[in-house]
């Protein structure tokens, strides 16, 4: 979009905006619409030019600019005082945003999802409605274990969890205080403060096995509760984590796909060469083991031989057959 | 200057909006002084039509039409208020909070801007949107792989694509596929269309296609199903079950497996420090079994032992054993999928 257009959009939306907010500052505009004062400033000196056509005077907008910032519109052209429909992308992400969140098991307020939600497809039309049925993102969730989670959060109790740790193969006990519950990428997740190991965490609900609201209250320290929001676990990678190679079978190829690679190279045969790190390297041990014949460890050598002592040792258990 | 411009596009939609019948052209040209100071008849026109094009870019449903009964050769324009503007839309506090987490639901580049500026379009209506409260779900959606946003954009545009596409094991074809819908199941995002080469229904990950995607230009030919049906049946191919394959024993070490142990129907001591446990196994089991490492031993079937084997002496670096793997299957096309052991298995399969 050009420049003028994309003013004259923002014009479009700036009358009705003036109209509702009667008094509101040159700095809250420029805020609300992303903009900068000098450009909210540059936009007002163009509606002067504005209104119904007549070519006098008194038929063009009139915003004044007060004490302090505040905008006063005067003379506002009554044809423009509703803003512009919304647009079929527009119409588009809320309403698939407003469906997929309507169908998150466990939420709270599904009720109020829901009545926004036919308010909001009765006013853009059908068109854009039915375009909004072409997309759509559905959540999956454990529906027990959500639920007392958001009613921990909701509630401000402590959280019981029984939650298993794939590379230390076993179920740890313990006591948190949820922060919020998020969903990502198909999953949720609970961020929360973790009382054993004095650290927030972040814990996938799928790996939740046993759940229980306490009566006590949850007692997040001050300073975690005004932290930023912390990047999930699972997805943070360290380039201080060594770097592992790999090549993989064609049988493979999704590897990339689930584990994030530093770089992906094909091979003839229809094979790959990645490399990629995890800040533990168990992780990537068990993948290989999962992958068997199909992988192939470049380095490091450490890595190599830690792979090589495990399937020595799950070897002996089959005795001689396998020998 | 942009400024003069916006200014001209800004009053033509007053002036347009004004008129309750179609305006001609030429009552334009001589109403705003832009049009008007043109110096040749070519000048005026294609300044017209070129702020014709920006208004309908920026969604403004301006309008053809005749502007005498009995004369159809004069053309004029118009925007019908009703359909510029938008509807009165009253909120109640809670639903303004919905609405207000909906609009941080997506973080992919596109649909979030598209979500606040609708936003911006409710509260110059005057929908007072409060902030989001603190505590609650909060669902967030991304939308990684780079085909997203060209098939977002041709299913809006309603255009045919052309992207090359690598199946589960590895062969790479180029596609020509009508998208009907766009899902995103288990945080993973599917495309249903239809195929042009193969004239039938199809279903792709949109992590799986190479290379960018073009848009042909070329509107659909074929009928957009219903899509209640059509997400039944991605969803059938997202979250299909992978066949059982029977029954298996393991001896597994005691306080360990734990996912194999919740998955068991039968858990049995057998001597000291170990226990067997009864399942059922699915493709991919044998790799998902050596995980365990040295706590777990396949005991039957044979041809799963056998696969565990093979797949250990390879990793132990004792070389192959020779034999056919299991669960190898040839290329099934059925809806693009041979499919990898799926990782979310890792639990899922277990409990």
């Amino acid at each position: 979009m050009s420049t003028a257009v994309e003013q004259v959009e923002r014009l479009l939306n700036l009358v009705p905006y003036l109209r509702s907010h009667p008094g509101v500052t040159v700095a809250e505009v420029a805020d609300e619409f992303g903009v900068s004062q000098r450009q909210i400033a540059k936009d007002l000196n163009v509606l002067w030019f504005c209104g119904t056509p007549g070519g006098f005077a008194d038929d063009l907008m009139e915003p004044h600019v007060g004490e302090g910032g505040a905008i006063h519109l005067d003379n506002a052209a009554e044809q423009i005082t509703r803003p512009l429909r919304l647009s079929t992308r527009e119409a588009v992400a809320l309403l698939v945003a407003l469906r997929a969140m309507a169908q998150v098991p466990g939420l709270a307020d599904r009720d109020s999802l829901e009545r926004v939600l036919a308010k909001l497809e009765a006013a853009v039309g059908q068109s854009a409605a039915d375009t909004a049925e072409r997309l759509s993102v559905a959540f999956e969730a454990r529906d027990v274990v959500l639920e007392a989670a958001t009613r921990a959060q909701t509630s401000g109790r402590a959280l019981r969890l029984g939650y298993y740790v794939p590379s230390r193969d076993e179920v740890t006990e313990r006591t948190v205080d949820p922060i919020r519950i998020s969903m990502l990428s198909g999953r949720a997740y609970l961020d929360a403060w973790c009382r054993g190991s004095r650290d927030r965490r972040m814990f996938r609900l799928d790996r939740v096995v046993g759940i229980e609201v306490l009566e006590e209250p949850a007692a997040v320290p001050e300073h975690v509760k005004n932290a930023p929001e912390v990047e999930h676990s699972a997805l943070r990678v360290d380039a201080q984590d060594p770097l592992i190679e790999l090549e993989l079978a064609p049988g493979a190829r999704w590897v990339p796909e689930y584990y994030p690679c530093e770089s992906v190279s094909e091979l003839p045969g229809g094979g790959l060469r990645v490399a990629l790190r995890a800040p533990d390297q168990d992780r990537i041990r068990r993948l290989v083991l999962r992958l068997g014949e199909s992988a192939r460890v470049l380095g490091p050598g450490e890595f190599a031989a830690a792979v090589r002592d495990t399937a020595s040792a799950a070897l002996a258990g089959y005795g001689s057959q396998a020998g | 200057m942009a400024a003069t411009k916006s200014e001209r596009l800004v009053n033509l939609v007053i002036c347009l909006l004004a008129s309750r019948t179609f305006v001609p052209k030429e009552r334009l040209r001589r109403v705003l002084e832009p049009y008007r100071n043109c110096p040749t008849d070519e000048a005026f026109e294609r300044m017209f039509e070129r702020d014709k094009e920006e208004l309908r870019e920026l969604g403004v449903p301006l309008e053809v039409g005749t502007t005498d009964a009995y004369f159809d050769d004069e053309v004029g324009y118009r925007i019908a208020p009703g359909e510029y503007a938008l509807p009165e839309l009253a909120l109640a506090t809670d639903e303004a909070q919905a609405l207000g987490a909906a609009v941080r639901f997506w973080q992919q580049a596109t649909l979030a801007q598209a979500a606040s500026s609708a936003l911006l379009k409710l509260k110059a209506a005057g929908v007072e949107v409060g902030p989001v409260s603190p505590v609650g779900i909060e669902p967030r959606v991304r939308a990684e792989a780079p085909a997203f946003e060209p098939l977002l954009e041709a299913v809006y545009e309603r255009q045919v694509v052309r992207f090359s596409y690598r199946r589960g094991d590895g062969e790479v074809r180029s596609r020509e596929v009508e998208p009907w819908t766009i899902d995103s199941w288990r945080g993973r995002w599917y495309l249903a269309g239809y195929d042009l080469g193969r004239s039938d229904e199809r279903i792709f990950r949109l992590d799986r296609i190479a290379g960018p995607v073009l848009l042909t230009g070329r509107a659909p030919s074929h009928p957009l199903p219903d899509q209640v049906d059509v997400r039944s049946r991605v969803a059938a191919f997202a979250l299909r079950p992978e066949a059982d394959l029977g029954t298996a024993t393991l001896r597994v070490r005691s306080g360990t497996c734990f996912p194999l142990r919740r998955a068991a129907s039968a858990i049995e001591p057998d001597g000291e420090g170990w226990d067997v446990l009864v399942l059922t196994y699915r493709d991919g089991f044998e790799g998902y079994v050596a995980e365990f490492g040295a706590d777990v031993v396949v005991l039957d079937p044979p041809r799963l032992r056998d696969a565990v084997i093979r797949n250990l002496r390879a990793l132990a670096g004792r070389g192959a054993v020779p034999g056919q793997r299991l669960g190898e299957a040839g290329g099934a096309d059925g809806v693009d999928g041979v499919d990898e052991v799926d990782l979310r298995a890792e639990w899922e399969t277990a409990s």
